[in-house]
Parts: C-alpha cells; structure tokens; sequence
C-alpha cells in the first residue's frame, strides 16, 4: 500500500512537472512581446518607446534564455513563490486568493442547479425506461446541453433581467447574481449527470437488495428515492467532482458574459495579455488540485476495494 | 451456311448477354435489398431503432450531412455576397431567415455552416481517434514503463485546461479554422487513449487472444485481428459524442476571437458576431444557436443510441461540454 | 463504505453551502442605492495596474487631477498649475496652485508634485521615456509652489504632454495594498471592492466647482452586450461605447438618452509601402477609390463616426482633413487604376486585431469592395499581441487599426505610425532600411519640424504638408473618424464628455 502511495506521489510530481514545462515552453513560443503588450496596455493603448520596452524586459528577467528562465521559475516555485503579475508585482498566490472564491461559489452553484435538474429527470427517466417520460426528459436534458453557454447566458439575460426585471444582468455579490450564471454553468452539466444518473439508477434498480425490499411490500416511491437514489448518486457525485478541469473551462466564458470575477476571467486576461507568471501560476495550480484529487480517489478506492488495481501495469 | 454469325444471331446474343447481366444485375438487387431486411430486422438494429430518441437523432445527424455535402444547391444565395443596402432584413421570401450585419443570407450561411462544422468535427475527431488509438494500443499492450509514461502524458494534458492549450496554440499559428482543429485534437485524443487502452487491457486477457500469442502470431497483428474489431464499439461511440464536443468548443473558441477567419461562415462566430444585435435583429443570433444546438443534440441522441447496441457495458466516459 | 461516507459529507456541504449564500443573498439584496450615479466602464477601474495610481484609475473618476487641463478644444488650459514658462532649452518652471486641499486635509505644495512625479517614474517603466523625465534632478521643487522640470532632450510639447490624467498628483500617503487613494479632485474614494467597482463621494473642500451628485459609483461591465442590457434593466445609470446595433434602439428607448462626442481617434488601414504588390502606389490610388466610406458609416456603423479622408482626425488642429481632397468612390476609375497599375493577381492580406470594435466587419466590407474592382484579398483577423508584431514585421499589406491621441500633445500620433523611426516602422527601417507606413525622405523630416515647431502655425504647416504627400501617395486607405457614444437614463442632466473621453469631468452632473 505505501509503496503505491508513494509511487503515485512520484508520477503525480512528474506529471506536475510535465505540466510546467508544457505551459513554460508554450507561453514562450507565442508570438506577442509580454513587454510591448503589458505597457500598451499600461498606457491606455499608446505604443512604449523601445527604451521603456528594454527597461521592462530587464526587470522582469525576459532577456534571460528561456531555460534560464525556467529554472529561476522553478526554483521560485520549490520556495512557494509563484512569481508576481507583470503589471504590478501583485504576487501570483494574491490574485488566485482574490479569484478561488467567486470561481468555487460559480461551481457549487451549478453543481447544484445541475442536481436539482438532473436528479428528477434521471431518476424519472431511469423509473420509466423506454417510455415517453424517459424520452422526454432525457431530451430536456440533452437540449442545456446542447446550447453555447454565451447565446443561453444572453437569452437567459435578456429574459429574467432585462424583460421581466427580477434578476441583476451582471455583477457578483448576492445570492440575485449567482442564479444565471449558475444556471447557465448547471444545464450543461445538467445533462451528463442525467446520464450518468439514469445508468447507475438502472444498476441498482436491477440489484438484489432492491428487489427485496419490493417483495417486502415497500411502497415503490420510498424504494426508489430513499433505496436506489441514494446509492444510484455516490458514484455519479465522485465522477462529477472530478470534472474540474470542466468548470474553468465553463467559467472562462461565463465570467466573461455576466462581469464575474473568478480564475476563468483571470486566465483569459492574463493570456491575451501575456501576463505570463499568472498563466503559469495558475495552471500549475489547477494541475496540483486535478493530480490531488486523483490520487486521492484512487487511494480511496484502493483502500476500500483491494481487488482493484488502477496504477496501470508494473505490478 | 457460313461461320459467320448473322446479325441477327449476334443481336441475339447480345440480346441474351443483356438479359443475363439484368438477371444478375436483379439477383444482386435482390441480394443486397434482402440483405438490408434482413440486416433492419437484426437484432442491433433492432435495437436501436426501438428507441425513438436514437431514430431522431440519426435523422438529425444525417440531415446534417446531406445539408453539408448538397450545400451548394440547397442554398438560395451565395453565402458570402454582401448587400450592406439590405442588412439586418427580418425573414421574408427572398431570405427566409432573414439577412445579418453586412446584409448576408442568413439561412445560406447556416446551409453552408454545417459544412465548416462537419469538417472541423470530422477531422479534430479523426486525428484524435488515429493518436489516441495508436498510444492506447501500445499503452495496453506494451504495459510496464511504456504504459505508464504513456498514461502519465494523458494525465499532463488532461491537467491543462484545454482552453489554455487551444488558446496557445491558436496564438502560435494565427487564428484560424485549421489552428482550431490542430488545438482540439491536441486536447480531444486523451479520451481514445484511455478507452482503447481499457479495451485493450481487457481483450489481453482474453483465452483466445492468449492462444493465438502462443502459437506465435505477430503483435500487430493480434491487435488488428481481435483488439481493434473489439475496441470499435466504444471508439465509435465516443466519436460520436465528440463530434458535439467539438462543435461546442469550436464555438466557444469563437466567442473569445480565435474562430474563423471571415467570410468564412461558421455557426459560432455568426452567434457571437451576432450578439449585439439580439435586441434588434434576433434572426441573425437565433439561427445559428439554434442550428449548433440541433446538431449537437443531434450527435449526443445519436452517440446515446449507438452505446446502447455497440457498447453495452454503459461506459462512464463523462463528457467534457466544450466550452 | 468508508468511501461512500466521504461522498455523502461532499454532498451535504455543498448544499449547506449554497443554503448559506442563497440566505445571505437575500439580505443583501434588499439594500439598493438610489442617491447615486452608478457608471459603467468597459475596463476595470481597479484594474492591477493602477496600483501606482493607489489601485484606482485615474481615467473616468474624478479623484486626482494633473497639472494641466486638456478643454472641450483640445487644448491645455491651466488646473493645478496655474502657469508654466520654458526657462531654457530643456527646462520649465510650473506655478503650483495655491490653497488646493488633498482629500486627507493636507495642502498641496511642490513636495507632493515631485513625489508623484517621481512615484511615476520609478513605478512605470515607460514614464521616463515618455515624459522626457529622468533621474531624481529632472523634478525640483525650487521653492513651496513652484516645481522645475529639467528635460532629457528639448521637448516643446512638454506641458501638452503632461495634460494626461495618468500625469496626476497624489498624496504620499496613498497605499495601494489597502486601496487607499489620495488625490485632490472633485470626488473622493469611499469604498474600492477589487474588480468590481470603486464608490466616490463628492469632496466638500474640493478647490474648484464641486460635483453636484453625491455620490459617483464606477463598475466595470466588459461585454457591451450585457452593458446595454443592464442599462435597459435600470441597474446602472451611465453606460459607455454601447453597442452600435443598440444604439438606435435605446434612442428609441423612453427613459435613455443617448450623448455623442467627437474625439481626437480615427480608423484607417495603413498599407504596407515596402512589400508587392502594396509597394505600387497606383494600386493604393485605386483601392482608395473602392472603398466607399460614406455606406460603411451609414450601415455599419450606425452613423456614429463619419467618413475619413486623412488617418488624423479632424478634432486635431493640424490635421490635414480640410486641405485634401478624398479620393473619391469610383468603382470604373478604381478598376482601370488596377488595370494600369503593376498588379498581378496577388492576394492581398488585410489584418485586422480582434479588439478592434466592428473591425471584422469593415474588414469584409474592404474585402468586398477590392474582390469587386478585380483585386483578391483575404483578411486574417489577430489577438492583439499578435497584431502588434505582424505590423511591425510587415506581414501583411494592408494594416487596419484605430489610432487616436490620448492627451493634449497629439504629435505622437503621426511620429509613431509615418515617422521611419516611429513605433510601427522602426523594427523594419533599423533592421533593413525599410520600414512598413513609413514614405521616408521629406517626410520625415516635415513630421520632425512638426514636432519640433512651438507655434501652432508652424506645426500645422509642417504636418498638414506631410500629411497632403501621404495622402498624394496613398499610404492609408483611411475609414473614418471616431465618436464617442455612451447612453444614460434620461433623468440625468449634464452629460457631457469630453474629446478624450477618458478625461471626462463629472462636477456638471446632475441628477
């Protein structure tokens, strides 16, 4: 059992380290001058002379190679230093810590508004397989889905907010600023947890203990909701909580769309603005929970179903 | 009497050359057409038919494909001639879903959209299932320290967010519809991967394949006599379902001005181009969200289906909705 | 199962998560502001980069002042300086205003001018070049109301220069890591939350008129989209650059009004001199003739703007608008310019970045219209980085961009993009004596007598020539001239901007 911690510990480093040189080289070979770019933007879209451009890139070490540059970027790291923004040495750790809060709340928020929708619809959908409740909440399901996340944001904007006036267009704060954009985040997830949920419910529905609580005279409902959802949800939650990666993804446009603040925004800033140490900084940071959670579902699993074998071959 | 066949004897045997080749011509006819019964009442087809979601959703995605490929004579106008005289003209006759800013056939660009989207989709897919199979057939069956520094560079890029990589990469080359398939596959091939790799992995352990590495048969060749065939089901699922993904981000790219390169019609960039006139012009937005919207619902009730008869194991590969 | 456990409590928390908010939510809510004036920005006032501003901007707000006013005419007017004279070659004394109060109570004096002078120069790594200010001699206070500035090189427009709100004073007890912004303008800072919004109240010491609204909120809202929706749905009271689309029907809107002003920006592709088949000036001659700039304000730009002749805009005094003729919109002249000209059949690359407001759009409407008089062209569209360095590499042929002045010396505007040793043609004309925008020769040295010149006629003299020999040789296809265009609920009054929009006063507001 150690001996497998400690060997997914060491493949985690390495695929952390993996991941910064990907992001270091790839940041680097994009076409722009941070420098340029950065005080351009500083100076309100006024071009900076080349003695401004000079100054900047000897502060901020980028006439250094690019492997030199790495290796200070890592050493850095190793220290718990993430660097500081370009554009005013606000340290790298500042604006995540600024930004982690408004993105977790956005996740939770559609987290919930996707269970809120997809456990009636997949449990309906499972209770009633091959009907036309099945059919018709599968397609409900399917069709958040379905929409880009910017044209259902606006329509959902222009709806609520500007026709009927209950809900603020844009902005963070309330819990009135949460809703669409939790909205918009949870129909898309809506749709893969409906999935996942109708399966897992059609599993359980067809396991013994289910069966006999029916022969027993249970009364179907409590069966069904209290037996098999509870049972039908855990595996769907735990793959659902992986999905990260998928809810940056989401956020960046959504942030976008209703002016939240959040690490999507932040990334997409700091991309178009060559903001490099931010770039980095961040997705090293998205990479170390992605490699956490992982290895701790893995050890979870382990620990509770020995039989499995999930560290690939080797053994 | 002479050797010479007469006319009428070579006519004849024309005549009966003709008859013959339309007796076979039918029987083959015949043949094929039995063999289509006979396949629609298969059990799989069977199957898939029996639900009215995989029906619709095949109907959709083959819609789709005839729009793509005929999109020159669907389409009433040329979908990128401009009438700035006549912009923003609500759905008449003349243009029935309407015209958008520079005074284009909306319902034509959407005909000839469908074709950017079929292509953007086929090809990100296509390089992703050619990579991921490669490395998850050799993953799975190399096992050991290939396997795992294989799977390790999955787990890599699956840490990044796709996002950045497309982002990056779109920078590097310009953006344009080609960087856009390059950076989709170079995130979308992970999942083949894993999923051929599973199959392999099972299939390894099969008593037959067992046997048939016993009596010395090549590794490729196993691979391509019991594992591909094996794999294909969820490999063909998962394509399908990606081809929705893809769609999906190549839109989401577009919002954030990575998308095409105009005049190109391309159903994102119309929605997010179109943005600014929801209030004013709703045709010139609403068209095309609802064109990727059935398209996409279209490959996901499609892939659905597709899992039920091929891969009945009901495998959890989450999707990751594009962007 | 010890992992099922684990799940269930992940589950749990989350919902008393959202319980939790949904309850603090609603309390919240119930609290509106109604005294106020809350304005939209397209960027975010407490953007990073202000932190040597003390983490707020200094555009749009109100809060800090510089020493020298840029007027509704584009000219420097007196404001915390009350004089200035250039006592040498490189050298000026300013005149500090007397009785001035800082938002802390303090007065102001010339120690506070040379301490943000100072924290300017060592904070932004462009200032000294820009400023022509180097080094702790070049700002002296000489006595308790007069500062001496010492040049690094002979800079007639140092005053115009310095009329920039970035150039403002600030109190050296300002603390950008607490927010705090200490300045001496008509509103003072209230409250910062970070990249939201910054809330200012109406300063009762302030030297000059006061702001008559008590309040002043500035949020930022990215998107225009949702900016003008969140206008309609009353959620703030001032929305900048709407959308085009909108703009018609939010004049149509009852309760929105919506105010224009002309400033000192224009838009206009800038072909590049050096590379075939844009280096036959014939070619340039007849895609100036396709191009009809009259439609594409009328259509696409929803009239807001109006057509160009020279890439400076007319706002700008020396600008040569009223000395050129245009070249006129002829399709048959365009197509037999073609004819005559050195043109092959190659294709054309319009580049045009991706921030650039209805930039794809005029792209294409440029590339119907050269398609239409028998010359192919495609457009690449480029993040903004991107673009910088395609411009600067000449990969292209036809540059499109907009360009404008952003304080009350507009000289730069014409060295940086037709000077051979200006910011777009430098990269090229150092490395291999080319450059991009850039015709070399006499006008070059016409745009160094411009910028040169420290009387107004022999400015214009200057730069008008070398603007008419651009214009004889085609160097830009220019599109239009820029307006500024915001909406606000109509209960307001006094709304007015100014030519830099950024610089806008907000004391004549009423509400």
């Amino acid at each position: 059992m150690w001996k497998y911690i400690v060997r997914r510990i060491i493949s985690g480093l390495a695929v952390l380290l993996g991941v910064s040189v990907l992001t270091f080289s790839l940041t680097f070979f994009t076409p722009g001058d941070p420098a340029r770019t950065i005080l351009r933007k500083q100076m309100g879209g006024r071009s900076p002379s080349q003695a401004a451009i000079e100054r900047f890139r000897e502060a901020n070490g980028l006439n250094d190679s690019i492997p030199v540059q790495y290796v200070n970027w890592v050493t850095d790291v190793m220290q718990g230093d993430l660097g500081a923004s370009y554009h005013s040495e606000t340290a790298v750790t500042t604006l995540i810590g600024q930004n982690l809060m408004p993105t977790v709340e956005l996740a939770v928020a559609g987290l919930a508004v996707a269970l809120v929708v997809a456990i009636p619809t997949g449990v309906i959908s499972a209770v009633h397989k091959g009907g036309r409740l099945d059919y018709g909440s599968q397609v409900l399901a399917l069709l958040g889905l379905s929409m880009p996340n910017f044209w259902l944001g606006y329509l959902l904007m222009l709806v609520f907010a500007v026709q009927l006036g209950v809900l603020p267009t844009h902005g963070f704060g309330t819990f009135g600023h949460l809703v669409l954009p939790a909205v918009t985040l949870g129909t898309g997830m809506a749709a893969v947890i409906t999935r996942l949920l109708r399966s897992s419910m059609l599993e359980v529905l067809d396991e013994e203990y289910i069966q006999t609580a029916r022969s027993k005279g249970l009364k179907e409902r409590i069966v069904v909701y209290k037996h098999t959802l509870r049972n039908a949800l855990i595996p769907v939650i735990t793959i659902v909580g992986l999905q990260f990666g998928y809810l940056l993804n989401g956020a960046v446009i959504i942030e976008m769309v209703f002016q939240r603040p959040g690490l999507g925004s932040l990334l997409i800033d700091a991309i178009f603005a060559r903001n490099y140490p931010v770039v980095q900084g961040l997705v090293l940071i998205v990479a170390v929970v992605f490699v956490v959670t992982n290895l701790l579902v893995d050890i979870t699993y382990r620990y509770v179903d020995p039989r499995i074998s999930l560290g690939g071959g080797g053994e | 009497m002479t050797d010479e066949p007469t006319v009428s004897d070579r006519l004849k045997s024309i005549g009966d050359r003709l008859r013959s080749v339309g007796v076979q011509a039918r029987s083959k006819l015949g043949e094929a057409r039995s063999r289509l019964v006979a396949a629609y009442h298969s059990r799989p087809v069977r199957q898939f038919r029996s639900n009215t979601l995989n029906v619709i959703g095949l109907v959709i995605v083959l819609t789709l494909i005839l729009t793509a490929i005929f999109a020159p004579m669907l389409a009433p106008h040329d979908p990128e001639e401009q009438h700035l005289r006549d912009r923003l003209e609500g759905p008449s006759a003349e243009h029935p879903l309407g015209t958008d800013q520079l005074g284009q056939d909306v319902l034509s660009r959407l005909i000839f959209g469908a074709r950017v989207s079929l292509k953007i989709g086929v090809a990100v897919v296509g390089i992703s299932l050619a990579i991921g199979t490669a490395v998850g057939v050799t993953a799975g069956y190399a096992g050991g320290y290939v396997d795992e520094g294989l799977m390790r560079l999955v787990d890599v890029l699956l840490a990044f967010p796709g996002l950045l990589l497309a982002l990056v990469i779109a920078g590097i080359l310009g953006p344009s519809l080609t960087n856009i398939m390059i950076a989709l596959a170079i995130v979308g091939w992970t999942s083949y991967a894993r999923v051929v790799r599973g199959s392999v992995l099972s299939v390894k352990e099969e008593e037959y394949v067992k046997a048939s590495q016993l009596m010395g048969t090549g590794r490729l060749r196993i691979v391509g006599r019991h594992v591909l065939p094996n794999v294909m089901g969820p490999v063909v699922v998962l394509a399908t379902l990606d081809m929705a993904t893809v769609i999906l981000s190549t839109a989401g790219l577009s919002f954030l001005g990575l998308g095409a390169q105009p005049p190109t019609p391309e159903w994102g960039t119309m929605i997010s181009e179109g943005r600014y006139y929801l209030r004013s012009a709703w045709w010139v937005v609403n068209f095309p969200g609802l064109a990727i919207m059935f398209a996409v619902l279209g490959f996901n009730l499609l892939g659905d289906g597709l899992r039920d008869v091929l891969d009945p194991r009901e495998e959890e590969s989450v999707q990751n909705k594009g962007l | 199962m010890a992992g099922n456990k684990l799940n269930r409590r992940t589950v749990l928390k989350s919902a008393a998560a959202v319980g939790a908010l949904s309850i603090a939510g609603c309390a919240e809510n119930t609290s509106g502001n109604s005294s106020g004036v809350r304005i939209a920005l397209n960027t975010d006032p407490t953007a990073e980069v202000w932190n040597t501003h003390g983490g707020i901007t200094p555009y749009w707000t109100n809060v800090m002042e510089p020493l020298v006013w840029v007027n509704q005419e584009m000219d420097t007017e007196p404001w915390l300086a009350t004089d200035w004279e250039q006592t040498s070659e490189t050298t000026w004394e300013f005149a500090i205003r007397e009785g001035v109060s800082f938002h802390n109570g303090d007065k102001l004096t010339a120690d506070h001018v040379v301490y943000s002078f100072e924290t300017l120069l060592s904070e932004l790594a462009y200032a000294p070049g820009w400023l022509r200010l180097e080094g702790p001699e070049s700002i002296v206070a000489l006595d308790e109301y007069t500062v001496e500035f010492t040049t690094t090189e002979p800079f007639s427009v140092f005053p115009g220069n310095i009329a920039h709100n970035m150039v403002c004073i600030q109190h050296p007890d300002r603390n950008p890591d607490e927010n705090r912004v200490i300045g001496t303008g008509p509103y003072q800072v209230d409250e910062v939350v970070v990249q939201q919004e910054v809330v200012t109240s109406s300063f009762d010491d302030y030297w000059n008129d006061a702001g008559q609204v008590d309040e002043l909120v500035f949020e930022v809202i990215e998107d225009p989209n949702t900016r003008s929706l969140s206008l309609e749905n009353d959620e703030i009271d001032i929305g900048m650059s709407p959308p085009r689309s909108q703009i018609d029907s939010l004049e149509s809107n009852d309760g929105v009004e919506v105010a224009r002003q002309e400033t000192a920006g224009s838009c206009y592709g800038g072909f590049n001199l050096y590379d075939a088949p844009t280096d036959d000036p014939v070619l340039r001659r007849a895609l100036n003739h396709a191009v009809d700039q009259q439609l594409i304000v009328d259509t696409i730009l929803e009239n807001v703007g109006s057509p160009a002749r020279v890439p400076i805009s007319p706002t700008i005094y020396w600008s040569a608008h009223d000395q050129v003729d245009p070249y006129e919109y002829d399709e048959d002249t365009a197509s037999s310019l073609v004819e005559e000209s050195a043109y092959g059949g190659e294709m054309i690359t319009i580049v045009v970045p991706n921030d650039l407001v209805n930039g794809r759009d005029i792209a294409q409407v440029l590339l119907d219209d050269f398609t239409s008089v028998g010359v192919e062209a495609e457009i690449q569209m480029a993040e903004r980085a991107q673009y910088s360095d395609l411009v600067r590499n000449g990969n292209g042929h036809l540059f499109l961009d907009t360009s404008g002045s952003n304080s009350g010396a507009a000289d730069y505007v014409i060295y940086d993009s037709f000077h051979s040793d200006g910011d777009v043609n430098q990269r090229r004309y150092r490395n291999e004596e080319t450059g991009v925008q850039n015709l070399g020769g006499e006008v070059d040295t016409l745009i160094e007598d411009g910028l040169q010149a420290t009387e107004s006629a022999v400015k214009e003299e200057k730069y008008v020539q070398a603007q008419e020999r651009m214009k004889a040789q085609a160097v830009t296809l220019p599109v239009y001239y820029d307006e500024f265009v915001a909406a606000y609920q109509s209960g307001l009054e006094g709304v007015s901007f100014s030519p830099i929009p950024e610089f806008t006063s907000w004391t004549s507001l009423e509400k």
